[in-house]
């Protein structure tokens, strides 16, 4: 069944439509979610949540692509559940994913204005599009899915020391970026 | 803005950056070095195979097209691949022409084939492989760009091996005789366009590379043509792109009834060296001509002009004599 079918049950209340995502996609956001929270047990409940999520959701979106849609999801939910677990049980690759990306934002204590999240967002998409075609997967593994460097070096065949090497200069790309949009 | 909206901002970027992001292809350079060599090798096979067919035959001919079929022996040979070699000194068989050929088509020179030590840059080092290229040094050049991602614009203007010999300029019969006495110190100058120091530091993640790692790699693979290996090493970069010896064989031009005559070249015997005539490439020299001699002025005076000598009609032995 394609996505289209099975956005489509969403749209007709069809509860048909949450087995079949979580067949087809139940993997998946299993994955994204583990590799943020690093437990079994927040795992199955941050997926759980997701399907409740994307039942709430359907209508009034419809999604052209539902796998990164349920994975936005998970992933948001996600990150949600870890910030609400104390810090002495806190673990997983998202501690030293968000330790690397504080690289990337202002240290000087200076108040920050306000800013709005859709600007952020566009400035975020646009930088990520503009990156060479494996920088931007390497920078989403890491970022996005939140994977090990170890995983993501292996994935494309890279040493771990350029893995990080990679990583480190495109950071640093998106603090000029961002300084340069005036958002730090 | 906090490290939590950052984290955020990039959950949302477009869903088919995400969906691509974790389907990369496993990019193993050496895979694909290995299946791109491969093809090559099997490409060099076939055209090996079909150059001796034509060798044994006499005069082939297309059957579709009735054109004679052309030699090609500038090929590119991978590791462990012989082709047929032809000897130092020596000049390559060439293919009879039928009558229908026109004049006008240029016969490429067929080069021994040497094993050469290509040195190219991986991840900040050199590594060593060895390749059987056509002793052209233009052609391992243009091979040691691509191994190592230098672009066409760098090029080898001039190559020469110098010695600390001796030479010397006699007169036989009204003919000029160039004679050179081999020394026993050799240096190999090579002289490439300075576009060069563009491609000392790439800003590139696969190729972490230096000047030094740049240098190191173009000397020792120049240098490993050469049979024996020269003494010395001088790399000059010029901004001059003029080729002063695309052939190498300019500075053999003794010959001082230089009116700017030029015609058509026609194939030399390389000369070679008097430690023997098996070593193969880097023979070339370049003798230093005594001024008189290359402009010309006084020799022409002394000449009549019924003795006046074609440079084009200068025939040399393997030893760089000029034959009567």
């Amino acid at each position: 069944m394609n996505d289209e079918q099975i956005v489509e049950m969403y749209w007709n209340r069809n509860e048909q439509a949450i087995t079949i995502t979580a067949e087809k996609y139940g993997t998946y956001c299993y994955a994204i979610a583990y590799g943020i929270l690093h437990n079994e047990e927040d795992s199955k409940e941050s997926v759980n949540d997701t399907y409740l999520s994307a039942w709430n959701s359907m209508p009034p979106h419809r999604p052209g692509v539902l796998r990164t849609f349920l994975g936005k999801i998970t992933r948001r939910l996600s990150v949600d559940r870890w910030r609400r677990k104390g810090a002495q049980k806190r673990g997983g690759e998202i501690t030293e994913v968000l330790e690397e990306l504080s690289e990337c934002i202002s240290t000087s204590g200076d108040p920050v204005a306000e800013i709005e999240k859709s600007v952020l967002d566009t400035t975020i998409n646009t930088f990520v599009r503009e990156l060479k075609d494996t920088e931007q997967r390497v920078f989403l593994c890491r970022y996005w899915y939140a994977e090990p460097v170890k995983v993501i070096a292996n994935r494309f065949g890279f040493s771990e020391s350029k893995v990080k090497v990679m990583l480190m200069r495109t950071r640093n790309k998106l603090k000029e970026r961002l300084e340069t949009e005036g958002l730090l | 803005m906090t490290k939590f909206d950052l984290f955020n901002s990039i959950g949302n970027v477009d869903d088919d950056l995400i969906d691509k992001a974790q389907q990369p292809k496993k990019c193993n350079k050496k895979a694909i070095i290995t299946i791109t060599s491969a093809a090559a090798c099997a490409v060099v096979v076939c055209a090996a195979v079909l150059i001796v067919q034509n060798l044994n035959k006499n005069g082939n001919r297309d059957v579709h097209s009735g054109a004679v079929s052309a030699i090609d022996t500038s090929s590119v040979t991978p590791v462990h691949e012989e082709l047929p070699a032809v000897r130092a000194g020596s000049e390559a068989p060439v293919p009879e022409r039928s009558s229908g050929e026109t004049g006008s088509e240029a016969i490429e020179i067929a080069y021994e084939q040497i094993p050469v030590d290509m040195y190219k840059i991986r991840d900040g080092k050199l590594v060593h492989s060895q390749l059987v290229l056509d002793a052209d040094p233009q052609k391992i050049f243009t091979v040691w760009k691509s191994e190592n991602d230098i672009g066409n614009e760098v090029q080898l203007v001039n190559v020469r091996l110098e010695d600390n010999g001796t030479d010397e300029v006699s007169e036989f019969s009204g003919v000029a005789v160039a004679t050179h006495t081999v020394g026993d110190h050799t240096t190999l100058t090579i002289t490439v366009t300075s576009n060069l120091e563009n491609y000392y530091e790439i800003e590139d993640y696969y190729c972490f590379r230096s000047k030094e790692l740049v240098l190191e790699s173009l000397k020792k693979t120049m240098l490993s043509m050469c049979d024996p290996k020269p003494d010395d090493y001088q790399l000059i970069l010029s901004d001059d792109t003029k080729t002063e010896s695309k052939n190498n064989h300019e500075g053999e031009k003794a010959d001082a009834s230089t009116a700017a005559e030029t015609g058509p070249e026609s194939p030399r015997t390389e000369i070679a060296p008097e430690q023997g005539a098996a070593s193969g490439a880097c023979q070339e020299y370049t003798p230093d001509i005594p001024e008189s001699f290359a402009s010309g002025s006084n020799y022409a005076e002394e000449i009549s002009e019924s003795n006046r000598i074609n440079p084009n009609d200068i025939q040399y032995n393997d030893l760089g004599e000029i034959l009567e």
